[in-house]
């Protein structure tokens, strides 16, 4: 008896092998059984759960970059249409598209309004794009429903953006049906009412009818969405008209940056003709 | 229980559930490195050949529950912590740190490779031939591992040692 538990002390790692071999074994021979069958799918179930939430954490971690994605894919298509509706429009500009070299709808810059400063009368916006993006001064700032401002001021990495509900912004617009032109611009109250001047009576304007940015302004591409008219009542020589603007300023997050316009001898042009106290009705934009 | 039998069961735990959800998928020629060998290798050298075929028998059951091959994962994990115990090294040894990472690296490949063979000798799930999956997958378990201790020994264990 001494002997045999000698032994058992002397070789107890053994043993112990022996016997979690032998349990192994028998898992191994008796896979199938309910009991053991029970515990693999529950181990599987618990393993497929855990799996699932650190997938769904790395989902988490790539929608930043699946927005950035769908948002380039979006100012493409944007893009497209803008090029499209404006050839579209001027059917007797034949290749208005190719030959309007102000019209560049390649290069639209995405960038976060990180802030905004918004009150009755001064609005602005920061956006986190700056010159290591590509951005300059008065660059149009917009979003696929339509017009949003201009960039006023750029640091290296971000921008302000005066945007169309300021009462310093304006810009000239254009009916899509009639053509008719005039000068947009807010005068303060609701964000989402601006008013345009300067188009008289005899032009035929209609209730609802979209009003779109023009060739005249000296940092806009043409076509842009501005609004719709939501209000039209005649005065003396002009209309007055309130439009309902394209973009709802309260829940901008992303914006698009189109390229400046390049044309530096049509300003030089318009300065140098026109009077320096009245700009405006000409050349509306700032 | 003390914190000296809690801390292990602790990290046991951890490095299984490492091993499962994250080390499984890093694979390259359908070998993956192995944190849990690393633990038990740690565990039967530093502790003895009976501890760390214990804790092989726990890491196995653990592991084996979440891979649905219970007993196949737990013979073999016993087997990597029975094989480390050759290389014990007492606490009372007086063993150099140089000749205590020797025999680290040395448990690290002895088990890979027991726990290979033992595995290949009761499943080959690739249909593969079976000296290839002893030798050659085998092998690159064995340097997969091997540097994956390296790695675990110079970034962590070597200060945990040296105290």
């Amino acid at each position: 008896m001494q002997k045999f538990f000698k032994f058992l002390i002397k070789h107890n790692a053994y043993l112990l092998l022996l016997l979690y071999c032998s349990i192994a074994l028998l898992l191994i021979r008796f896979e199938q059984d309910d009991m053991l069958s029970k515990i693999r799918s529950a181990g599987t179930e618990l393993r497929a759960s855990i799996d699932e939430k650190i997938s769904s954490y790395g989902y988490l971690f790539n929608l930043r970059r699946e927005n950035e994605r769908l948002l380039k894919i979006n100012a493409e298509m944007l893009s497209r249409i803008l090029r499209s509706e404006t050839a579209l429009r001027n059917q007797k500009a034949r290749r208005a598209l190719l030959a309007d070299s102000t019209f560049d709808t390649s290069g639209y810059i995405i960038a976060r309004v990180i802030d905004r400063k918004f009150s009755s009368r001064e609005n602005m916006l920061l956006i986190d794009a700056g010159t290591t993006h590509g951005i300059r001064k008065d660059m149009t700032v917009l979003t696929p429903h339509g017009l949003v401002g201009r960039v006023v001021f750029v640091s290296e990495h971000y921008a302000s953006v005066l945007p169309l509900i300021h009462s310093d912004f304006k810009v000239s617009v254009m009916s899509d049906r009639s053509n008719a032109l005039g000068i947009l611009s807010w005068n303060g109250g609701a964000e989402h009412l601006a008013q345009i001047d300067h188009i008289p009576i005899s032009s035929p304007l209609k209730k609802g009818e979209l009003m779109l940015t023009t060739d005249f302004s000296t940092f806009s591409p043409s076509g842009i969405p501005v609004g719709r008219i939501v209000r039209i009542k005649p005065d003396k020589l002009f209309y007055d008209i309130t439009i309902r603007l394209a973009v709802d300023f309260s829940t901008l997050t992303y914006v698009l940056v189109a390229p400046a316009k390049k044309n530096p001898e049509k300003i030089e042009m318009l300065e140098s003709v026109l009077p320096q106290d009245k700009p405006a009705i000409i050349n509306p934009v700032n | 229980m003390t914190k000296n039998q809690i801390l292990p069961i602790i990290i046991l735990l951890a490095v299984c559930l490492l091993q499962v959800f994250g080390f499984s998928k890093l694979t390259l020629l359908g070998v993956s490195p192995d944190a849990v060998i690393v633990f038990l290798v740690f565990m039967s050298v530093f502790t003895g050949q009976r501890q760390g075929m214990t804790y092989g028998f726990a890491a196995g059951f653990v592991c084996g529950v979440l891979s649905g091959n219970m007993g196949i994962v737990l013979l073999t994990r016993t087997i990597e912590g029975f094989t480390a115990g050759y290389c014990h090294v007492p606490e009372n040894s007086h063993a150099t740190m140089t000749q205590k990472s020797r025999m680290l690296y040395l448990a690290v490949v002895l088990a890979s490779f027991a726990g290979n063979l033992a595995f290949s000798l009761v499943v080959n799930p690739l249909g593969e031939p079976l000296l290839y999956r002893i030798f050659v997958s085998g092998a690159l378990a064995c340097m997969m591992n091997l540097l994956l201790t390296v790695t675990v020994f110079r970034l962590f264990l070597r200060k945990t040692l040296s105290e």
